[in-house]
C-alpha cells in the first residue's frame, strides 16, 4: 500500500471493508475522508501557505501545465500554427498583390489594344467609305457617254503655269467633276468652273481648294452646251453670271468615252 | 488567510464547483491551488500532524501532498471520490509513506517499538476551524464504536497497518481484526449515512 500506486487508495477501502461492492467502496471512501472531521483542525501559517503555493508555482513553470499530456505542447503548437498562419496569408497577400498588379496592367494593355483596334477599325471603315466613294466616282467617270475635257494654263502668260486638270460630265446625272493639279489657292476670290457654248457661259460652280482638296465636283439642273469648251476662273464673287476674271484654266479638246 | 470552518461541500453545486477547481489545477491555474488550500489546509495538517506526530515533517507533508495534487489534477475523477475525501488521502499516503520510511530507520537503529495511538493526539489545540455539526456527528460515531474496534480503525487509518499487521500489534487473530474491521466500518457507514452520502452526491 503506497501513495504512489493510487492517490484514491483504493487500497485502504478494499483492506478495511468487504470492499467488492463499487458503491460500498465509495461510501467508505468518503468514511474515510470523514475520519479527521474529528481532528482539531490546524491553522497553517502564512509563510506555510507561502512555501506551498510557492512550489506549486515553481512545478507550473517547470511544466505548465503539469498535469495534462501533451499540455506543454499545446501553446507551443498553437502558436506555429498562428506563424504558420500568419506567414500563409502574408505570403498569399504579396502573391495576390502580385497578381493584382499584372492583372491590371494586362488590363491596361488590353484597353490600349482595344483602342488601338477601334481606331484601326475607324480608318479601316473611313479608307473603305473613301475607297468605295474613290471607286464609285471612278466608275461614273469612266462610264461610257463621260465627256472629257483637260483643262491647260490660258493665255500667252498665264498666271499659274503649271496648273492643269482634267473636268468630266456625266451627260445622264448632269454632274461634273473637275480634277486640278498644281492650282494654288486664290489670295483673294474663288475659283470658277464654266461650261462655255456658243450660246453663252454656264456656271457650273466654285472650285473648292481649301481643304487641299484636288477633286470637286457638282450637279446642274440641265446639260450645259459647251461647244466651246471648259474654263476655270479666278472670280471675286461665288456666284457669278458670267466669267469677269481672268482665265486660269481652258479646255476644248472634248472627249466622248464610249 | 481565509480558512473556512464549513470547508466540506454540502451541495452536489459545492461539490462540483469543488470539482472545477481541480479542472482549473489541471489546466494550471494556481490560484485554484489556493482557494483549496485555504479551505482543506487546517484540516490536512491535523492529520499529518496526527499521523506523524511532528510540526514540521506534517508541514513538509502538506506541501507533498499539495503538489502531488497538483501533478496528479488531470486524473482526479469527481465519480471516484470528492475533492476534500481527494486530498484526505493524498495527504493520508504522504504521511503514512514518511510514517514507514521513518520507523524502517528506527528499526535498523533499535528494535522496533510499538505506537500508542492515544499519544497521537493533537497538543497543539488551535482555533476551531472545523465544521462543528460534521465533526461532532463523526466524533459521536467513532465514539460509539466499542473500543477494539476504534482501536482497529486508527491503527489502520493512522498508523497505515495492515491487518496482519494489526493482528500482530494487538495479539489478536487475523480473522478477529477482519471482523472488527468489517463491524466498524458498517456501523460508521450507517452513522454516517446522511454525510456519505452528501459526498457522494
Amino acid at each position: 500500500m503506497t501513495a504512489d500506486d493510487d492517490p484514491l487508495d483504493f487500497d485502504l477501502a478494499t483492506a478495511l471493508t468487504a470492499g467488492d461492492d463499487p458503491g460500498l467502496a465509495r461510501a467508505d471512501l468518503e468514511l474515510f475522508g470523514l475520519l479527521p472531521e474529528r481532528l482539531v483542525a490546524i491553522a497553517p501559517s502564512p509563510a506555510l501557505r507561502e512555501r506551498v503555493l510557492a512550489a506549486v508555482a515553481r512545478e507550473a513553470r517547470r511544466s505548465d501545465p503539469p498535469a495534462r499530456p501533451g499540455g506543454r505542447w499545446l501553446l507551443p503548437l498553437a502558436a506555429s500554427v498562428a506563424f504558420a498562419a500568419l506567414a500563409g496569408s502574408l505570403w498569399l497577400g504579396t502573391r495576390l498583390t502580385r497578381q493584382e498588379r499584372a492583372l491590371a496592367d494586362l488590363r491596361a494593355e488590353l484597353d490600349a489594344a482595344r483602342g488601338e483596334i477601334a481606331a484601326l477599325t475607324r480608318s479601316r471603315g473611313d479608307l473603305m467609305v473613301t475607297s468605295g466613294t474613290l471607286a464609285a466616282q471612278l466608275s461614273r467617270v469612266t462610264a461610257p457617254g463621260v465627256v472629257v475635257c483637260p483643262l491647260r494654263p490660258s493665255g500667252d502668260r498665264p498666271s499659274q503655269p503649271g496648273a492643269q486638270a482634267l473636268a468630266f460630265l456625266v451627260p445622264e446625272e448632269g454632274t461634273w467633276y473637275l480634277h486640278a493639279r498644281g492650282l494654288a489657292p486664290p489670295a483673294r476670290g474663288v475659283y470658277v468652273f464654266w461650261f462655255l457654248g456658243e450660246a453663252g457661259p454656264a456656271l457650273g460652280g466654285v472650285v473648292r481648294l481649301d481643304a487641299g482638296a484636288e477633286l470637286t465636283h457638282g450637279r446642274l439642273p440641265e446639260v450645259p452646251r459647251m461647244d466651246v469648251g471648259m474654263a476655270v476662273t479666278l472670280e471675286e464673287d461665288a456666284s457669278p453670271t458670267r466669267p469677269s476674271g481672268p482665265f486660269i484654266l481652258f479646255g476644248d479638246e472634248k472627249i466622248q468615252l464610249s | 488567510m481565509g480558512n473556512d470552518p464549513r470547508n466540506r461541500p454540502r451541495t452536489s453545486a459545492e461539490a462540483a464547483a469543488e470539482a472545477d477547481l481541480v479542472r482549473r489545477m489541471a489546466a494550471g491555474d494556481e490560484r485554484a491551488v489556493g482557494v483549496l488550500f485555504d479551505r482543506y489546509a487546517a484540516k490536512l495538517l491535523a492529520l499529518a500532524q496526527r499521523i506523524l506526530d511532528s510540526p514540521a515533517e506534517a508541514e513538509e507533508v502538506l506541501q507533498e501532498a499539495f503538489l502531488q495534487a497538483w501533478h496528479r489534477a488531470a486524473g482526479y475523477d469527481p465519480a471516484r471520490a470528492s475533492v476534500g475525501t481527494w486530498l484526505v488521502l493524498i495527504t493520508r499516503s504522504r504521511a503514512i509513506d514518511r510514517l514507514r520510511s521513518r520507523r524502517i530507520a528506527e528499526r535498523s537503529a533499535d528494535a522496533a517499538r510499538h505506537e500508542d495511538p492515544v499519544a497521537h493526539e493533537s497538543p497543539r489545540a488551535v482555533r476551531l476551524v472545523l465544521d462543528e455539526e460534521r465533526r461532532r456527528r463523526v466524533e459521536t460515531a467513532l465514539a460509539a464504536l466499542p473500543g477494539e474496534q476504534r482501536e482497529v480503525l486508527d491503527l489502520a487509518y493512522y498508523q497505515g497497518l495492515t491487518q496482519s499487521e494489526i493482528a500482530v500489534a494487538t495479539g489478536t487473530p487475523l480473522g478477529t481484526v477482519k471482523t472488527r474491521t468489517l463491524l466498524a466500518m458498517k456501523k460508521l457507514r450507517e452513522a454516517l449515512h446522511d454525510e456519505i452520502h452528501e459526498l457522494i452526491g
